[in-house]
């Protein structure tokens, strides 16, 4: 059985989650959108120097997908007025998570092997540069792949506290 | 309004559904005491068709599949194409007869093999479709899907059609049976090959990744988002300007089933069983339209092989090009892609086989397309993005308009999907096109 307070733990710990996530998403899309309508030298360079500095890739979508887990965190809020029906949002947003870090790590997995079959091929000397660069713009230093890794305790914690509801609200009939 | 819904009052459907949730709640507190159990099912229901998230979920988890499909079967097609260029140069070099030689290399290594390279994205696709369907989602995402629709005066039932539609239009097509009320079915057939088909992926990841560098998922997502953006459209369109199709749509019914944990049997059965038609195409028709594309841009053979150079422009393909050159140029295309959307016409997949064979024989040992697109400058990245958005909206395959014909049985609803499909792909690549040098872009 879980603390009492499990759930405004739960609450706490998406929240902060949730805005890592939306201040991460809203810079990705904006320096993307920024660096796709403006396309001229010196924007793409400034957007560049910025993303750069904040270790952040430019990516439209990958933006908008870390805004839209950061809002699905957001969910969690009335769980700290004790409403469990809102774990389904944490459920999820670990989920998406879990998802789009799963996702990332394969593509540099991918990455990776395409390194190595031109390194077969011979047509390119071996070398470990996927590692951190690649589509995901920052391999594995792309913000969400640790975001990840953070959000797993919290999936930990809400996935032990939904079954328990679920199995408790089952004795209560 | 029909004359049963004048009657009761109500559309029959959604009467016979609330009367039996009705009758189902007076049993339930004779036969249960306490609150409703909780299931896990409910738990992420409350997020999964949330009014506000609903939407934008599905829309995320649609960008990770493209991801998955795009990025991560990348090596997999290397490895088929790494195949395809040794077979092809083995072959070029042991087989003595020019033309027999030319046919072996250019049109089976080069033009099928080309289209081969994009079965792996094809299987991830579907292996991704696969675990979305098995857990309970897809039918989460057309109740999500519903309330939008709904608004935009097409049924609810459609988005089951149109779903389908993103594996192949005629099952998709087909499966617009399911819509009582013709006026919507015929609708939701109209605007259906929008909805971009697997065909339509090779096309896509090629100019994607030849021309659109790391935004190619991007681009390739975005594709897919035109479509159901433009049937959207299309749809408020129709319902606007042609009689035929005024009035609301009939009401959606759709029981949820529970999440479940997909199984890795059924998962990859449901991958083989839908990708395995990509490979039966590719055997039949798209085979027979590549050997007809190389018969067409290898002859007159004395006119195309001069000694050692290939001159395509003087072939039956490199007169049809320039005939279509002049249509297409304003989108900045030339008449290398008009042929290849020509052909693109009965299968879509031909055009990722027509531009292989094409740089099959002028590149001799050059296989890899993607490479001599970006080499050669034939697309610049807008007139790429131009050329897919193209080619997600002309013309539906010539099986899918076959289909069209024999759901709507009128030659009237076929033709007009055709004609309208022609000037909707001109108008929006000349927008992106337009579009993309206001902003700037070459």
């Amino acid at each position: 059985m879980l603390a009492k307070g499990t759930e405004r733990i739960i609450a706490l710990y998406s929240l902060i989650i949730g805005i890592t996530y939306l201040i991460i998403g809203v810079l990705e899309f904006v320096m993307g959108i920024w660096s796709v309508l403006m396309p001229w030298a010196a924007v793409t360079r400034l957007a560049r120097c910025l993303t750069g500095f904040l270790g952040l890739p430019m990516d439209i979508f990958g933006g908008l997908s870390a805004i839209v887990i950061g809002a699905t965190y957001f969910g969690a809020f009335s769980l700290w007025k004790g409403k469990h029906e809102s774990l389904g949002f944490v459920l999820v947003a670990t989920m998406l998570s879990a998802v789009f870090g799963v996702l990332y790590l394969l593509i540099i997995g991918a990455r990776g092997l395409e390194v190595f079959l031109t390194f077969l091929s011979g047509e390119e000397e071996w070398n470990w540069e996927w590692i951190t660069s690649g589509t995901t713009g920052l391999g594995l230093l792309r913000p969400e792949i640790w975001l990840f890794l953070l959000s797993l305790p919290l999936a930990f914690l809400v996935w032990k506290k939904a079954k328990f509801i679920t199995i408790k609200s089952k004795k209560v009939i | 309004m029909s004359i049963e819904s004048e009657v009761l009052g109500e559309e029959p459907e959604v009467l016979l559904a609330e009367r039996r949730y009705e009758f189902i709640s007076k049993i339930l507190p004779r036969v249960l005491k306490g609150k409703k159990a909780i299931t896990l099912s409910d738990l992420l229901d409350k997020a999964l068709l949330n009014k506000w998230m609903g939407i934008p979920i599905f829309l995320t988890l649609w960008w990770a599949l493209f991801r998955f499909t795009y990025d991560v079967s990348g090596p997999l097609s290397d490895l088929i194409d790494m195949l395809f260029s040794w077979l092809g140069e083995r072959a070029g070099s042991a087989i003595v007869n020019a033309q027999l030689a030319s046919f072996i290399s250019d049109a089976i290594f080069s033009g099928l093999g080309g289209v081969l390279v994009f079965l792996p994205p094809i299987f991830f696709m579907f292996l991704g479709l696969s675990i979305l369907e098995d857990s309970g989602y897809l039918a989460r995402a057309a109740f999500v899907m519903d309330r939008a629709m709904y608004k935009f005066g097409l049924h609810g039932k459609s988005f089951i059609p149109m779903l389908l539609g993103f594996g192949c239009n005629i099952p998709g097509i087909m499966a617009t049976r399911c819509i009582d009320r013709e006026e919507d079915r015929i609708l939701t057939i109209l605007v259906n090959p929008l909805m971009s088909c697997s065909a339509r992926l090779p096309v896509y990841v090629l100019i994607g990744g030849a021309v659109l560098g790391r935004y190619a998922a991007a681009g390739i997502y975005s594709m897919y988002v035109l479509g159901i953006v433009l049937a959207v459209l299309m749809a408020i369109l129709f319902r606007r300007v042609i009689p035929y199709f005024k009035g609301k749509p009939c009401a959606f019914i759709l029981e949820l089933p529970m999440y479940s944990r997909p199984k890795l049997r059924d998962v990859l059965f449901h991958t083989w069983e839908r990708g395995f038609l990509f490979l039966k195409k590719a055997g039949t028709i798209i085979f027979l339209g590549i050997i007809v594309v190389w018969i067409l841009s290898s002859y007159p053979w004395e006119a195309v092989h001069v000694g050692e150079e290939v001159n395509i422009e003087a072939s039956y393909i490199g007169m049809l090009g320039h005939t279509l050159e002049p249509i297409f140029r304003p989108l900045g295309f030339t008449w290398m892609a008009a042929v290849a959307l020509f052909f693109g016409f009965i299968a879509k997949e031909i055009v990722v086989g027509t531009f292989g064979i094409f740089f099959g024989l002028g590149e001799e040992a050059e296989w890899q397309i993607a490479e001599v697109i970006r080499q050669q400058g034939i697309f610049t990245p807008l007139t790429g993005l131009a050329f897919m958005a193209y080619t997600l909206i002309y013309i539906p395959c010539i099986a899918t308009v076959g289909i069209i014909y024999r759901e709507t049985n009128s030659l009237k609803w076929t033709i007009f999907t055709v004609i309208y499909g022609l000037m909707l792909a001109y108008v929006v690549s000349l927008a992106i096109v337009g579009v993309g040098h206001l902003i700037g872009y070459s």
